[in-house]
């Protein structure tokens, strides 16, 4: 454009008689009208469910509110829907008043939220988002009478300190499935060579992938294992050209440590010209790829929500409460049922990964790293390569 | 770098590249005209909803587009009449449309769960084309709906230089004063631009969707509206050279991805190539000649009626 | 009464909306009658609009209002979103008087926060807080200023369209901040933040509690200090004039080349100064995603304010309001935030329809 100014006198851009301003507010109604009719289907009822006061279920506590909030939408098919899942499960069984609302994404929305949540009256409110440790403290302080728990997170030594009480934190140790995931795939036959998409590199997603490397080189230390970061959790397009520049360099199997995104690797799984499985994470999404999909890690996130929503509603959560899952004592890291796909897994594979790896993580004979515990840090990029396998207990 | 991978490498960059191309043989039109459309990125995610909605109920590769296309011209139709005949302030509105199309989107999308369906648009390698080395598979083993997209540049670029209706919209943005002299309809022929322009947006966000199982994922468009509007610059406005650019920007998005298996560049840091085709297009704008808006873009036409 | 020539006797002329003939015809008056006229008309339509998405409008405007200015904590919350505003309106608003399109704010304001955090978490955490404010604050400014050079000198030495540049530059600064989250200043195990910045780079608090800190008192100086260079120095004074016509202004002998770099240093200047007010004033890290595109909003905010410095700092409250108050949509009236949007969106569009907002007219 040039940098001409164009100043129109402001007579002629007044309409100039009754007509034509009827006609403007017309066509104005009319355009809102429309616009209301599509969203009017996408309106109402954002404020939701869960609300059961006296709807049987124990206790009937129907005075107690609890808020999540979260970045992701709460029927997203991925890590959203299972918090959401699982808090509405524990609203209903106890008859509790539950809001859940998604799709916030900077801290100072978050921040503002919680404050608003928190000013009307919740007594839980739960961050969904690890990377909002100093907003959840923030309002914690504020409002000394509501638990503000976050995760997946652990507090550092430090947060510990100086935390306030009324601070909690939860974290899902989401290596354990992915670790287990890992072993699986690398007893199948013909799978030499396995990959991940995953979305951003922060400890969380990190540690996903990184196990599932670790978990493979448990029984194949031999293995290829090719990672891209998408920087990206929504971006169906770029998954897909992620996953098909890794089919293209011969991947088999490729774990999915983003979000919703997962349904562009369904689509270049599909479009490989040899059997290629994709395992999402999070949400049983088998119907949405029956083909190609060859479990899902569950993650049991659902129930880890839900388990800590009751104990709060309940006894309620201790100071400075930390709540830690794993497959151990939280079934973090099930697997879904492989359904079709176990002739290509194999049934004798199956026995010896429920032997070899499943019992022996929960009897402890098999220890899979934590996060921050072994140098290099799971959740550091390439320390699935760079870990010893037999240092966890993995045959050598 | 394996034969094998830099044939993945075109084959993946053709694939991103068609809702960009979409979107910017949109703008470019739309602008040629003389309306800067903001709101292409917002136009874009309509598409793609309504689309993954086609999808989902009709289980229908034509239904999709077709719901799709027919968004696109209603939202053409809102936004002509705000730009054009409200004469709003272009960039406010398109920001504004943008945000709000967005946010409907995504509260359509937490209300209504799709399912993803099967491949949808297979590929369909042209015969005798397709068995070419190297250039066959890179592209001649493409969906319909790629081929379509391309087809469609030779159609606008057409358009605007072999009809009258294109003559006439392109003065519409170069010298609306004449135009208007000559007898015919400014405000016409920027609506029915400001229409196309929505309606190919729409069309890049149905194939963005169709492409990837058909469904659709809230924020999937990710700025591909806003660099389409970038696109059409270093483009100079001319459906070839989109193409082209199009296509530069695909393949240096592919580059990211392509990477992960080159050992030799894993220590590059993830993020110089998530940042390289917008380099690239900085340095496409450079090394050109100084490119210039059509004349009266932006500028509401305030004429005589009509 | 006075005679003319035709002996017919003719009353004085009286002007019209004078206490004589009608005050209510008076220009003033009729002004004030068709803004309310225009208030009263989008208040209708948002409220059909309200009603059809399920909410109750009453609720939903007190939600609106409650959320920015019900509490001393919502009321700071708003006066630092509008003092980023105002900032990045004057990113857009310096370059497009003097004819340049700016459209990578966005992007400034990430290369200013990238540098403030890398300055402020890089400091002795015993240095004194005017010193760390100080120096962290210029780190963003330098890095904003920096960033929008680029786009500038490559505007001036080769004519490349600004508009474009600072876009596409808009998508680097991401990448970039991306790296000094993930890789810079990590914080291990977390992610998405950096290293926090020491304390003693925050801004200070203005009123105990709440977000409210010193920043409204940088951005206010930053708009009066744009306002003072526009109006009163002959750099200013060479900027208006390059955008009214530049070939006039190099016939005049303004060098265009200089006017086009320093309008830029200084764009990038103010948002660099917005990211650091992100970065020291609000968050105390650098976080992935921190901007809920307050670069692109700023742009609203400068083109509805007619790139006036002093119309910027109202029309920011007014956009700041709206982004806060639509945060307390969920919690009072049943809206979800991609609601809000809808509404906000809506509101805004509605507001131009009406003429109650009236931006630079023709430019665009």
């Amino acid at each position: 454009m040039n940098a001409q100014r164009h100043e129109v006198p402001e007579s002629d851009r007044r309409p100039r008689n009754l007509v034509s301003q009827i006609r403007r507010i017309g066509g104005l109604l009319l355009i809102v009208i429309a616009a209301v009719a599509i969203a009017s289907c996408g309106g109402s009822d954002d404020s939701s469910s869960g609300s059961a006061n006296g709807d049987g279920g124990g206790g009937g506590n129907g005075d107690f509110k609890v808020a999540l909030m979260s970045e992701g939408a709460k029927n997203d098919k991925s890590f959203s829907n299972s918090v959401y899942d699982g808090a509405s499960r524990a609203a209903k069984e106890h008859g509790l008043d539950m809001e859940f609302v998604g799709s916030l994404v900077t801290p100072d929305e978050f921040l503002r939220q919680g404050n608003s949540f928190a000013s009307s009256g919740v007594d839980l409110l739960m961050f969904i988002h690890g990377g909002m440790a100093v907003q959840a403290r923030e309002v914690a302080r504020r409002f000394p009478d509501v638990t503000v728990c976050v995760g997946p997170v652990q507090p550092t030594p430090e947060e510990e300190k100086t935390d306030p009480p009324n601070m909690c934190y939860w974290d899902v140790q989401q290596q354990d499935g992915s670790f287990m995931a890992g072993a699986l795939v690398a007893m199948m036959p013909g799978v030499d060579h396995i990959g991940s998409v995953n979305a951003f590199e922060f400890a969380a997603i990190t540690r996903q992938a990184e196990g599932f490397a670790l978990g493979a080189r448990c029984i194949n230390p031999d293995i290829k294992f090719t990672q891209t970061y998408i920087e990206t959790w929504t971006d169906t397009d770029k998954a897909r050209a992620a996953a098909q520049s890794m089919i293209s360099a011969g991947v088999d199997v490729i774990l999915s440590a983003t979000d919703s995104a997962v349904v562009g690797i369904y689509e270049a799984a599909r479009d490989a010209s040899k059997p290629v499985y994709v395992i999402p994470s999070y949400f049983d999404a088998y119907e949405q790829a029956p083909d190609v999909i060859l479990t899902t890690i569950l993650h049991n996130l659902d129930g880890a929500i839900d388990d800590l929503i009751t104990q709060a509603q309940g006894e309620g959560l201790e100071d400075h409460a930390v709540l830690d899952y794993d497959f151990v004592n939280g079934d973090v890291g099930k697997l879904a049922p492989f359904r079709d796909k176990k002739k290509a897994i194999g049934a004798e594979n199956i026995e010896r990964w429920q032997t070899e790896i499943v019992d022996a993580v929960k009897s402890g004979d098999l220890e899979i790293p934590g996060t921050v515990t072994t140098d290099p840090q799971l959740g550091s990029v390439g320390s699935g390569t760079k870990l010893d396998p037999t240092e966890f207990g993995c045959k050598a | 770098m394996s034969e094998a991978a830099f044939i993945a490498l075109v084959v993946v960059g053709v694939q991103l590249m068609v809702p960009l191309l979409l979107a910017s043989l949109g703008e470019l039109i739309s602008e040629r005209a003389g309306v800067l459309n903001i709101g292409i990125e917002g136009c874009m995610a309509l598409g793609a909803f309504f689309a993954a909605v086609a999808v989902t109920s009709t289980d229908s590769l034509i239904a999709g587009l077709a719901l799709g296309l027919a968004v696109g011209v209603l939202t053409g139709i809102v936004l002509a009449w705000l730009y054009v005949g409200l004469g709003l302030n272009q960039i406010i509105t398109g920001l504004m449309f943008t945000i709000l199309a967005l946010g409907v989107t995504a509260a359509l999308f937490e209300r209504y769960t799709q399912s993803a369906k099967g491949t949808l648009a297979p590929r369909l390698p042209i015969p005798l084309l397709s068995d070419i080395p190297w250039i066959g598979e890179m592209f001649f083993d493409h969906s319909i709906l790629v081929y379509g997209a391309v087809a469609l540049v030779p159609v606008c670029a057409w358009f605007l230089k072999g009809t009258w209706w294109g003559l006439r919209t392109t003065s519409a943005g170069e010298n609306p004063s004449a135009l208007d002299s000559a007898g015919y309809s400014v405000r016409l022929y920027r609506s029915i631009a400001v229409v196309i322009g929505s309606t190919l947006a729409a069309l890049g966000g149905a194939v963005l969707v169709l492409a990837t199982s058909g469904r659709f994922v809230s924020g999937m468009t990710a700025g591909r509206g806003f660099i389409a509007l970038g696109v059409v610059v270093v483009a100079r406005w001319y459906p070839g050279r989109a193409l082209l650019v199009c296509l530069l920007i695909g393949i240096t998005q592919a580059l990211q991805f392509q990477v992960a298996a080159i050992d030799a560049l894993e220590s590059v840091p993830v993020d110089v190539w998530v940042a390289l085709p917008y380099l690239a297009a900085v340095l496409a704008v450079v090394i050109g000649r100084r490119a210039r808006y059509p004349s009266a873009t932006t500028i509401p036409w305030i004429g005589q009626k009509g | 009464m006075r005679m003319d020539s035709t002996g017919l006797a003719s009353a004085p002329p009286v002007a019209v909306g004078s206490r004589r003939d009608g005050w209510w015809k008076a220009a003033p008056v009729r002004a004030a009658v068709r803004l309310a006229g225009a208030l009263a008309l989008t208040a209708g339509l948002m409220s059909v609009l309200v009603i059809a998405l399920g909410a109750n409008p009453v609720e939903t405007f007190q939600a609106l209002w409650q959320g920015a200015f019900g509490s001393p904590f919502n009321v700071g919350s708003t006066a630092i979103v509008a003092a980023i505003l105002v900032l990045t309106a004057l990113a857009f608003a310096l370059p497009y008087t003097s004819g340049f399109l700016n459209v990578g704010g966005e992007g400034q304001m990430y290369v200013g926060a990238i540098a403030s955090a890398g300055v402020g978490l890089s400091l002795a955490p015993s240095t004194p807080v005017v010193v760390a404010l100080l120096v962290s604050v210029a780190g963003g400014v330098v890095g904003g200023s920096l960033w929008a050079g680029v786009v500038g000198v490559l505007r001036a030495w080769t004519g490349a369209n600004e508009m474009i540049t600072s876009l596409m530059l808009n998508f680097v600064a991401f990448a970039l901040a991306n790296y000094a989250v993930s890789v810079l200043w990590p914080v291990p195990g977390v992610g998405q933040q950096t290293q926090p910045v020491i304390p003693a780079a925050r801004f200070p608090e203005l009123w105990t509690n709440t977000p409210l800190n010193t920043a409204v008192l940088l951005a206010l100086a930053v708009a009066a200090g744009v306002w003072w260079i526009l109006r009163h120095t002959r750099l200013g004074f060479k900027m208006r004039v390059t955008g009214l016509s530049e070939g006039a202004a190099r016939q005049a002998g303004v060098g265009i080349r200089g006017i086009t770099t320093t309008t830029f240093l200084l764009a990038g200047g103010c948002a660099g100064a917005a990211g650091a007010i992100s970065v020291l004033g609000v968050n105390g890290a650098l976080y992935n995603g921190f901007s809920a595109d307050y670069g692109f909003i700023g742009i609203a905010v400068a083109l509805v304010a007619r790139s006036s410095p002093i119309l910027i700092v109202p029309a920011a409250v007014l956009f700041a309001a709206l982004r806060v108050g639509s945060d307390n949509l969920f919690a009072n009236a049943g809206i979800s935030p991609s609601l809000g949007a809808v509404i906000v969106g809506s509101l805004v569009i509605t507001l131009l329809a009406t003429r109650v907002l009236r931006p630079t007219a023709g430019k665009g």
